[in-house]
């Protein structure tokens, strides 16, 4: 017996990450654009992707891929609108991964398929850490959550390309500087692209489709 | 708020590594977390004390590094670390989108004993 030190320096989140660049290697030979949509519960989602999905269903073939914890709502809630869903219950994990993904993938085709949304668990922490093979983390801040959120929750804000900042009809009975969000978010991560929204009124969705369409078409086939 | 999860990756790692260099006992392990990997040290070295129960894990010490977020201020030509989550170098002002470390999850190295 004798005591020896080994180096290793391996990622812990290794095997993860590799099933992620699986997924990913898979979107990009079909051509599917892949968007990670993460948020707190309920700050409105399911309501983005309907609005999103009543306004894109006639020009792409879309997919939904639903993450809750427990029940088939959202699914239910998606496929009533004519479009394709697989609901994954983590049975408690409070976030999805790269190997869910890819057991949720062997329940659909990607052929033909022009965006897949996954819809994320709601939870402003998590989520942000795993990478599931997307090519763009999309998040939502609704301004009943308060302006802190992003000084408190800073990861999320950090890794994603785009926020949409929600119920921005709600404006007049909040206590919320939407303002204050942006600059703090910008000092977070410079590049993000920021939209108000409301999903309840479609006030400035259009502004969120403008980019979702433009991201799509460029990753057609 | 998954280090369950996370302490069993890193014993699925740590036991591939010890077996690769025939340890046959592990004392310790240094890991190496990022301050934006949101990875409570406590939390992890609980699970990793139980999820380790019965392997030659068990009992080993977790060494934990923590990694500060530093970014690179492309006008400055310095990095800088990044506090509060603020990307602003504190120098010009300027926000860095170039983050260098921060994100780490890994683990560095075993401590243990060689089998026969």
């Amino acid at each position: 017996m004798s005591d020896v030190s080994v180096t290793v320096v391996r990622n812990i989140l290794e095997a993860q990450e590799k099933i992620a660049k699986i997924n990913r290697a898979l979107f990009d030979s079909k051509g599917v654009f892949v968007i990670n949509l993460m948020s707190s519960p309920g700050a409105g989602k399911t309501s983005l992707l309907e609005r999103t999905i009543a306004a894109l269903k006639d020009c792409f073939r879309i997919i939904v891929i639903e993450g809750d914890i427990q029940s088939q709502e959202d699914a239910l809630r998606i496929k009533r609108l004519g479009v394709e869903a697989v609901q994954i219950n983590t049975g408690g994990a409070c976030h999805l991964d790269a190997n869910m993904i890819q057991s949720a993938l062997e329940q659909v085709s990607l052929d033909g398929c022009d965006l897949l949304i996954v819809e994320n668990v709601g939870n402003l922490v998590c989520p942000a850490e795993f990478e599931l093979g997307e090519h763009k983390k999309v998040m939502i801040l609704s301004v009943t959550e308060g302006d802190d959120k992003p000084l408190k929750y800073p990861l999320m804000f950090q890794k994603s390309s785009v926020l949409i900042i929600n119920k921005i009809d709600l404006l007049p009975y909040v206590t919320c500087n939407v303002d204050k969000i942006k600059r703090v978010v910008r000092e977070l991560n410079p590049q993000i692209d920021i939209f108000n929204v409301s999903c309840k009124t479609g006030e400035g969705v259009d502004k969120w489709l403008e980019w979702l369409k433009s991201q799509v078409s460029s990753f057609r086939k | 708020m998954h280090e369950t999860s996370i302490a069993q990756m890193l014993s699925e790692i740590a036991l591939e590594e010890a077996k690769k260099h025939s340890l046959s006992r592990v004392s310790s392990l240094t890991v190496q977390i990022g301050e934006m990997a949101a990875v409570v040290p406590e939390a992890l070295t609980f699970a990793f004390s139980i999820i380790s129960k019965g392997t030659i894990l068990e009992g080993a010490r977790l060494n934990i590094e923590i990694v500060p977020i530093v970014a690179w201020c492309s006008q400055c030509n310095e990095p800088f670390e990044v506090e509060n989550f603020s990307f602003k170098c504190p120098e010009c002002g300027r926000i860095s989108d170039n983050c260098l470390s921060g994100q780490e999850l890994l683990l560095v190295s075993l401590e243990g004993e060689k089998g026969d």
